[in-house]
């Protein structure tokens, strides 16, 4: 499907209206003008808003799942939004609204740019554009991997190549970044609950409904601490052995088998704890400095994680862990068996998967981004020996509240190998 | 359109109205770079903001219009640009209702033609798309840009077209150079695409359309998936909603 967009010499592109009985503004019918176009004394008003390159950002087209892999595939397209032209190739952006017509690359493209191929570096391993295909809709479920993997092959075969499993990137930087590390692009997240794609897997950003959104930190990278195997023909192999995409040579079988990655990381079982609403209103504010107020995070209801610091007083982040399916409410307290992922960058902190127990093989049901240092810069919520809740800022680290518990539990739990659906 | 009849009486004039006078239009080019210079306030969007005579109140009314439902207020600022302005700088509006609050910009953008007659970029594109001049775009592309070169792919043998001159699905012919569409099906009735003498009476507009473009771009085949049953099984797909 996306070799017939690559192939073509232009591809048109209906960037206007809901459906296609709207047509392609500007062919057969006239299009709009801008609403405003005002001159005062000597100054000029003109309303940009809706009538930039936004306007196909908040197409019918730019909102489709589909579509994307088309427009992405192209090599020269031509956008008919309802008021002006558009023309992107792989080099040029030019605007039928402006004189001179040629406009600048990269300022020009704002949101449209993820759906687009981009020749810049890839820190992120490509991971933008399954943000931007995991916003927009998709009719049938069952397209979810189909719609992307056409786009997603393309990057196998760059220099540095980037490969992917389910719509999950891997692969290393380009040479002269950094030493070369592999690393893998299992550390998306949720902002808020979404519907699973039962026949994809939990690992992957293709196996829910919502938008995958990746934080500001590197993908976790492959180490002695975390290694990942997927399933290649007749066994599992190490990631760096990868040499071309397993959905190049798609079989159901193969594909049965792939929906499980078999990780070897530090599991560990984490204590979450449901504070309400109620119960948040009760923190003692008063032993806060003053100038600290506007800096803290005031702890919002939900499930809280609790760091194993040891039993005389009960620490929890005040940050929520983001969930990828709704948590269990009817319980206050829950146990979660969680995979740790040292963070890519070598710092203390570390990407927290949590997972649920499935007998022969785990899913992932949420994910934080859990640092030791905090040094200030998030706060904590105490719970003393008379239940009586206040919210600090770590001047230190973790440790300084520490017994054992905190080493055992974070730093050396057991390494252990298991599967994730 | 629409809008244009709900402002009949914007002209090039200089009526202002009474809330609008006192903004100081002509030091917008004294204000420091980049720095947010609130010119009005409006605290209650519930209420009509417009004296239907005044341009400023024409030109927000109509900015306004989208959001003012979901926020109570709007603060209307004035952003100027670099020196060599063009444009000279923007107006930014922030709306808020409680504690939320959403900055739009630049919903309006401001340009000197006193300081650079005629130098304003943005201008309205003509009515009809001048192929003309897009076809001056492509054949710049195909000339310089090595990115973007197309090869008709081997993968593509059992490729269909329709030939845009005699309105038949065809068997691609050999290196055929085509036009796709990419587009929304929407929730249009289905359709049952049968034999190419009926092809014209069934194809929505938008299809028709580019026709007219392909032929326009001077080009003879375009690719519509439905339309040029390819694979049907491989494609895997549909738009219907």
């Amino acid at each position: 499907m996306g070799d017939i967009y690559s192939s073509a010499a232009v591809t048109l592109v209906a960037a206007a209206g809901a459906n296609s009985s709207y047509g392609l503004p500007g062919v057969e019918r006239d299009r709009e003008h801008p609403r405003h176009d005002v001159t005062l004394g000597r100054l000029r008003f003109v309303t940009t808003y809706k009538w930039n390159i936004d306007e196909i950002y908040h197409s019918a087209w730019c909102s489709r799942a589909w579509t994307f892999q088309e427009g992405y595939m192209s090599k020269r397209r031509l956008y008919f939004t309802d008021t002006r032209l558009f023309y992107i190739c792989s080099q040029e952006v030019y605007c039928d609204a402006e004189t001179g017509s040629k406009v600048a690359w990269y300022d020009t493209l704002s949101h449209l740019s993820p759906s687009l191929p981009n020749n810049g570096l890839e820190v992120d391993l490509k991971s933008n554009i399954l943000t931007e295909y995991t916003r927009r809709k998709l009719t049938f479920n069952s397209d979810a991997l189909n719609g992307i993997v056409g786009v997603l092959n393309t990057f196998s075969k760059a220099g540095t190549p980037i490969f992917h499993t389910w719509g999950v990137t891997f692969g290393g930087l380009p040479m002269g970044i950094a030493p070369y590390h592999l690393l893998i692009t299992l550390t998306w997240f949720h902002d808020v609950p979404c519907l699973r794609r039962e026949a994809f897997p939990s690992w992957s950003p293709l196996g829910w409904e919502g938008v995958a959104k990746y934080g500001y930190s590197p993908p976790p990278m492959i180490s002695r601490s975390f290694q990942v195997e997927v399933w290649d023909k007749s066994k599992f192999i190490q990631l760096s052995k990868v040499e071309e995409n397993l959905h190049q040579r798609v079989g159901a079988e193969i594909l049965e088998k792939s929906r499980y990655l078999k990780i070897t990381a530090k599991l560990s079982w984490l204590e979450l704890r449901y504070f309400s609403a109620n119960e948040l209103l009760s923190i003692d504010m008063s032993s806060v400095a003053v100038d600290e107020l506007p800096w803290l995070i005031k702890p919002r209801a939900g499930f809280h994680v609790r760091v194993p610091t040891g039993d005389n007083v009960e620490v929890y982040a005040s940050m929520l862990p983001c969930w990828d399916s709704e948590p269990v409410h009817s319980l206050d307290s829950i146990r979660v068996p969680c995979a740790l992922i040292p963070a890519g960058d070598g710092s203390l902190s570390m990407a927290v998967m949590m997972l649920r127990n499935h007998d022969t093989h785990y899913e992932r049901i949420g994910y934080f981004n859990f640092l030791q240092t905090y040094a200030g810069r998030f706060n904590f919520l105490f719970k003393d020996d008379n239940g009586a809740l206040t919210v600090e800022k770590l001047l230190g680290d973790l440790h300084s509240y520490s017994d054992e518990k905190l080493a055992r539990d974070f730093n050396y739990p057991e390494m252990q190998t298991f599967l994730l659906g | 359109m629409a809008s244009e009849k709900r402002h009949p009486s914007i002209d090039n004039g200089t009526h202002t109205c009474e809330r609008c006078a006192p903004i100081n239009f002509t030091n917008l080019d004294k204000t420091a770079f980049e720095r947010l210079e609130t010119l009005i306030y409006i605290d209650d969007l519930s209420q009509p903001l417009t004296d239907r005579h005044c341009h400023i109140c024409q030109i927000l009314q109509d900015t306004i219009d989208v959001h003012r439902l979901q926020y109570t207020s709007v603060r209307v600022s004035w952003r100027r640009r670099r020196d060599d302005g063009d444009p000279m700088g923007t107006l930014e509006f922030q709306y808020s209702k409680g504690d939320t609050r959403k900055t739009l910009k630049p919903d309006l953008t401001v340009y000197d033609d006193m300081a650079r007659p005629g130098r304003a970029k943005t201008q309205n594109s003509p009515r009809r798309v001048d192929f003309e001049q897009v076809k001056t775009w492509v054949h710049a592309c195909k000339l310089s840009h090595s990115l973007c070169t197309t090869n008709f792919s081997e993968g593509l043998e059992s490729l269909r077209v329709i030939d845009c001159v005699t309105m038949n699905v065809i068997p691609a012919p050999k290196d055929c150079v085509y036009v796709a569409l990419s587009y929304v099906w929407g929730d249009s009735a289905t359709c049952n695409i049968s034999r190419s003498s009926a092809l014209l009476e069934q194809m929505p507009l938008t299809v028709k359309n580019s026709l007219d473009a392909t032929l326009m771009l001077g080009y003879r085949y375009l690719w519509v998936d439905k339309y040029v049953c390819w694979k049907t099984a491989v494609l895997g797909r549909s738009r219907l909603m």
